[in-house]
């Protein structure tokens, strides 16, 4: 009878760990932190870095790649070769993440790489549909001194010499 | 008589020999070749230091000694993630004194291969001495330094190094096994749910428990390197899917029973962006460390009938 009972509560101490240790929803990625220097001089300019997603899943989920802060203005855009798609159970993905430099500047931001379930809401009552996150630190930060357009201070003085000699003529007549 | 003729002799014989001795003190050259050492490596100098890109230092290593109390400190291997600056300094010996080593050559290589295979996939460093230790008190040995930036690896590396004095003569140890460092090791999680759901309620019900709790945050560490997650959530507002009612995520939250294998107990009121679960020291790897927290709800009134949803989003952080 003793036996009966601890076979009986071994094996609902067995149920409640692997309750507890069940995978439901998991995911990975690569670099969680990304730090980019980039010459002033060389602007504008493109920095490209590989990203890479593991849908650690057996089923298949919805990547969303939300570029957040500083790295997604008109001084610096962020474009990704690939968002939102569906990557298939136990894949891996490379992102090609391209920081486009137009100014210099320190920029910190983050992109949030977002997996979600496709599908199976509960049928009844309210809930809460869950998501994972991964919020990839960024900071991208020019270095020297940024070039400047070849002669264009050239032009712009003569243009400014003529503009000024023919307001003078016209001013004496 | 006899012995007055030995004496004689003798004395005889000692002059003779006095002008042939000095001739021999001009004459004679004493010569003697001082042979070329191989220079030595000191692994146990071999010494470690990681920087993000702010300069904080996160790791740190001389040998087997790791510095305590600094953010990576727990590290299995210790790991860089992309645009962290690596400092590596290694101390290289010669019996022919460090003369003989400062325009010889020493290289800090990343290889994914142990032992040390020459095959293209590694990271050469070209080292340079320190020269605060050329011709100070230490006259056989100097620091060979080099820093280094991360950039797009991924992977485990094993660190050699290897030294030649300036004659081309190598290291007797070359090619020594220093260590090793994960470049851009994975950020994993895996959570217990992909829903939290509250069944049928009634307008004004408290403390609703989600019918998922516990949820059970693990930190997979995929690579195994002994990283630590700060974990944050967020909800929405739950909405009314026939339109007409909201429940505000701040009417949410979540009570956290455990982490490390420690029994806690502290809420985080829900809002539409990240609340902070956990930051530093975070999770550790392992399911025995899972983060545990119990989701709850009071139910607003007056409030329509309808089912009610919206979306939760846990995040992980890589520290």
């Amino acid at each position: 009878m003793n036996n009966l009972r601890i076979k009986v509560g071994l094996i609902f101490l067995a149920f409640l760990i692997a309750v507890h240790t069940v995978s439901a929803f998991g995911g990975a990625i690569t670099p969680p932190k990304i730090a980019v220097k980039v010459n002033a001089s060389d602007i504008p300019q493109k920095v490209t870095v590989t990203l890479r997603i593991y849908n650690t899943n057996n089923y298949p989920v919805k990547i969303s790649l939300i570029p957040q802060g500083e790295i997604n203005s008109s001084s610096l855009s962020t474009d990704f070769s690939k968002n939102g798609f569906l990557m298939n159970a136990g894949a891996k993905e490379d992102i090609n993440v391209s920081f486009n430099v137009k100014k210099a500047g320190s920029y910190n931001g983050s992109i949030i790489v977002k997996f979600e379930k496709v599908g199976n809401n509960p049928k009844h009552g309210s809930y809460l549909k869950t998501s994972l996150a991964f919020p990839v630190g960024v900071e991208v930060k020019t270095t020297g001194k940024e070039r400047g357009i070849p002669g264009f201070f050239a032009i712009y003085s003569i243009v400014a010499i003529v503009i000024l000699a023919l307001f003078r003529r016209k001013t004496k007549k | 008589m006899d012995k007055r003729i030995f004496i004689l002799a003798g004395l005889i014989a000692a002059l003779l020999c006095v002008p042939a001795l000095a001739s021999t003190q001009q004459q004679t050259s004493v010569t003697t070749n001082v042979q070329n050492v191989a220079p030595h490596v000191y692994n146990g100098t071999f010494k470690t230091q990681i920087k993000t890109i702010q300069g904080s230092v996160v790791y740190e290593s001389i040998g087997n000694y790791v510095t305590p109390n600094l953010l990576r400190t727990n590290a299995i291997i210790p790991y860089a993630f992309y645009g962290e600056g690596i400092s590596f300094s290694v101390k290289v010996s010669d019996q022919n004194g460090e003369g003989d080593l400062d325009n010889g050559d020493v290289k800090i290589i990343l290889d994914p291969d142990h032992p040390y295979a020459n095959d293209g996939d590694e990271i050469v460093l070209q080292a340079g001495y320190n020269p605060a230790t050329v011709g100070d008190s230490d006259q056989y040995n100097l620091t060979f330094q080099k820093d280094w930036t991360v950039g797009n690896q991924h992977g485990l590396y094993y660190v050699y190094v290897m030294a030649t004095d300036e004659h081309g003569l190598a290291a007797d140890n070359n090619a020594v096994c220093v260590g090793k460092i994960f470049l851009n090791p994975a950020v994993g999680i895996d959570v217990n749910v992909t829903s939290l759901t509250f069944g049928n309620v009634v307008p004004g019900e408290t403390n609703v428990l989600a019918n998922e709790s516990p949820i059970v945050v693990n930190n997979t560490d995929p690579d195994h390197v002994g990283m630590m997650l700060a974990i944050g959530i967020s909800t929405t507002d739950l909405t009314n899917q026939d339109g007409g009612g909201q429940i505000p995520a701040s009417n949410m939250w979540a009570n956290i029973i455990s982490v490390n294998n420690m029994t806690t107990n502290y809420n985080v009121t829900m809002s539409n962006s990240a609340q902070v679960i956990l930051t530093y020291p975070g999770i550790y790897p392992g399911s025995n460390n899972a983060l545990m927290f119990n989701m709850y709800m009071n139910v607003p009134t007056p409030l329509v009938s309808g089912t009610y949803t919206g979306s939760a989003t846990i995040y992980a952080i890589g520290i």
